[in-house]
């Protein structure tokens, strides 16, 4: 629709000076947390839910009666969703809405919160646009794909005021829960340094070639703000995990959970390293472009310690579980060490020593999450900071994103957390964000 | 690495074409130290059938270009562009000129700006080419983005504002601004929030798209354009009335309380008795819990 009449700056100031309620008839449904008193929680204890994204992790997220709103690019993946949330409901069914697009669905007004669970590349411009939409985000890990993502989700967050959750769970989980406890109340004296293992990246085959797209996904969607590339099914949906251009391999989908708790542990969610250095070996066969086995060192300064993140690493037996194939963290201070397990899921565990310490009196106090998505929800009503904040994820993002960097480039980097730069390498600060495609930006 | 990979090109390339995963690895993995003129025919490569080979020539390229890219100066630096260079504007594959418009957003200098911006009128590579200019530092590419605002067509100008916006190059602002009014509202919204991500005040007054008649997001996208431009100039203590008139209209809007929230941290960020004022009133009046809690921050920030 074409506009025939101009405004210009002085004549929308001029309007807004005053009191205006705009277009007041299209606004008439509005979130039923708005009338509330500050002091207490909404009139309802449920909220309205719209989900971005219900593949395997998405689906988890969803709840019968409070998830009305559903997207997804793969409309199998759509009719599963709302069979599951609406079951043999009748009345239930009719009330869902869904949509292919999800700017369609941040269009909905009655939407309190969105549950974003897309691809990586997606994140970013998913959970920007609800703030910008008014709602309160749940977005999956890890936060961004680059650096510039993250600054400009942290200040869409900011800007909006709006709550936003990253999904590395792990926070909110008891074992990290009991392990900060003990470690912050020096029971292993200064931490300097923490030593993560994790499984290598799975291997993929030459076995299936590129193809025409299957007719219920909208391909095109589904690449978004990456660049193109020819639809393969062994890369699409799950297996983004494994593509540097969509996910980018074990760093980025369970580094991103267990460095998250050792950046929780060790107190630098607002900062970063100032060296990373990455060692990797890539696949020898299959489509997949991420590392198989890798090796990073970040440096952090001030306090100093040393974080290493290594596929396969080195698995512990730590005496309460064998873990050898499967992940974790070891703490190793100057007075003793402790392994943390896991990261993400409830199987994340401790060492018994962790569990029966008690916090003395004077001691320091952990926050203990009641769990990571009704901590989130605690947070709409409270509008304080979840424990995995979106200035957290994206501090976590980041050693993912230079480890990958630094892997990539086949040399050191050298950080500087502050102004968020890579320190003398041109080509590197480059690579700190990369351009939108088509109408897909930020 | 063998010796023979430093001067012959042949058996590189045989061991990227050859079916054996080894020498396919050990050949890309060894790419960096490769002559730029091997460039070409592995760009050829990228578009071949055989997934392993096209991956295989894929890696072999970002090895080749990432030796180079610490430093981005020096003969072997410059060789390797013009090589990116030759691909773009020779006969070869339009995947193959795709990946090097890519590769050249990442290391190239002003010598590739022209090879990038001729693709900007070209359906199959206009994406390419803007990706690549909009990575590339300096004037020279800024001005091929200007220069292509207007030959692009209604439906990609938009993605060419975004790519100006996305630059944040001051010189942009006015070719930006002047977009503001176009009868296309998508192009009208792009120019906007252009606009608002440079930052600067153009020398113009541009026109402005009528407020009314834009579809509910698009009201948004021009809200959320205005509150970053005008956190821009408050940030340079510049149109500060401008800026404070603008917040204050958007607190009294009754529709989306989000906005009512962006103006009140806008305004905690000017500070001052009035902002001071004006969130007060919010954090004691407004209808809206979430309203009046980010007041209540807001106030305990400024009072520190």
């Amino acid at each position: 629709m074409a506009n025939k009449k101009k405004t210009n700056r002085r004549e929308f100031l001029a309007q807004t000076a005053k009191t205006a309620s705009l277009g007041a008839a299209a606004f008439q449904i509005v979130p039923h947390t708005v009338f509330a008193s500050p002091t207490r929680p909404a009139p309802s204890d449920s909220l309205v839910l719209g989900h971005i994204g219900i593949g395997g992790r998405g689906d988890g997220f969803l709840r019968p009666g409070w998830s009305r709103y559903l997207c997804d690019v793969d409309a199998k993946r759509l009719e599963k969703a709302v069979n599951r949330v609406s079951g043999d409901d009748e009345d239930l069914r009719k009330q869902i809405k869904t949509f292919n697009d999800y700017r369609e669905l941040l269009d909905q007004k009655e939407i309190d919160a969105v549950f974003i669970a897309t691809p990586d590349h997606w994140h970013a411009l998913h959970c920007i646009h609800a703030c910008e939409a008014g709602k309160d985000v749940y977005v999956e890990k890890p936060a961004c794909k680059t650096i510039e993502e993250g600054r400009a989700m942290v200040n869409a967050a900011e800007r909006y005021a709006r709550i936003v959750q990253v999904g590395s769970q792990g926070r909110s989980q008891e074992g990290a829960y009991h392990g900060n406890k003990y470690i912050a109340n020096g029971q292993i004296g200064t931490v300097r340094e923490v030593r993560c293992w994790h499984y290598p990246t799975p291997t993929g085959d030459w076995k299936t070639p590129n193809s025409d797209p299957p007719p219920e996904l909208d391909y095109e969607k589904w690449v978004g703000p990456a660049r193109w590339i020819p639809y393969n099914r062994q890369r699409t949906h799950g297996a983004f995990r494994w593509m540097q251009f969509s996910g980018a391999g074990q760093i980025r989908d369970r580094g991103a959970h267990v460095m998250s708790v050792a950046l929780w542990v060790m107190k630098c969610d607002d900062t970063g390293p100032v060296t990373v250095e990455a060692h990797g070996d890539p696949h020898h066969q299959g489509i997949y472009d991420s590392p198989v086995f890798m090796n990073i060192t970040y440096e952090f300064k001030n306090p100093d310690w040393t974080l290493i993140w290594a596929q396969p690493g080195e698995p512990h037996e730590a005496g309460f579980r064998w873990v050898r194939g499967s992940y974790g963290a070891n703490y190793i201070g100057d007075k003793g060490n402790l392994i943390i397990t896991y990261g993400d899921t409830g199987e994340t565990d401790t060492e018994q020593k962790a569990k029966d310490f008690e916090v003395p009196a004077n001691g320091v106090q952990v926050f203990h999450s009641p769990g990571h998505t009704e901590n989130f929800f605690d947070c709409i009503k409270t509008r304080e900071k979840p424990i995995m904040h979106i200035e957290a994820g994206c501090r976590v993002a980041t050693l993912c994103i230079l480890g990958n960097l630094s892997y990539n480039l086949g040399r050191k980097l050298e950080w500087d957390p502050v102004n968020e730069c890579v320190k003398n390498d041109d080509e590197a600060n480059r690579l700190l964000s990369n351009p939108g495609r088509g109408e897909w930006h930020i | 690495m063998p010796e023979s990979f430093k001067k012959e090109i042949q058996p590189f390339l045989s061991d990227i074409k050859s079916g054996d995963e080894i020498k396919q690895i050990n050949a890309w993995m060894h790419a960096a130290q490769m002559d730029a003129s091997v460039i070409e025919p592995l760009s050829d490569l990228l578009a071949a059938k055989e997934l392993p080979i096209s991956k295989a020539a894929d890696e072999a390229l970002k090895k080749i270009t990432h030796s180079v890219g610490k430093s981005l100066s020096g003969d072997r630096w410059k060789s390797i562009v013009d090589a990116y260079i030759r691909v773009v504007e020779g006969d070869h594959p339009v995947w193959s000129k795709g990946i090097a418009l890519r590769h050249l957003s990442m290391i190239a200098d002003d010598s590739a700006v022209n090879a990038a911006a001729k693709y900007l009128t070209d359906p199959e590579l206009q994406e390419e080419a803007v990706y690549c200019l909009e990575r590339i530092p300096g004037p020279a590419a800024t001005k091929a983005l200007i220069d292509g605002l207007k030959k692009v067509g209604a439906n990609f100008e938009p993605r060419v504002l975004n790519a100006l916006g996305h630059r944040k190059d001051p010189a942009a602002v006015e070719a930006v601004a002047a977009e503001m009014g176009a009868a296309n509202p998508k192009v009208a919204i792009a120019a906007m929030k252009a606009a608002s991500r440079i930052g600067v005040k153009p020398e113009n007054e541009p026109d402005l798209p009528d407020f009314e008649s834009l579809s509910d997001r698009d009201k948004a996208a021009f809200i959320d354009s205005y509150l970053r431009f005008m956190d821009a100039q408050g940030k340079k203590g510049e149109l500060l009335e401008d800026a404070m008139n603008t917040f204050r209209g958007v607190l009294e809007r009754a529709d989306n309380e989000h906005f009512r929230c962006a103006a009140i941290v806008s305004l905690s960020k000017m500070g001052g008795a009035e902002a001071l004022s004006l969130i007060q009133a919010k954090a004691d009046n407004d209808p809206s819990y979430i309203v009046k809690i980010t007041a209540q921050k807001a106030l305990a920030c400024m009072k520190k």
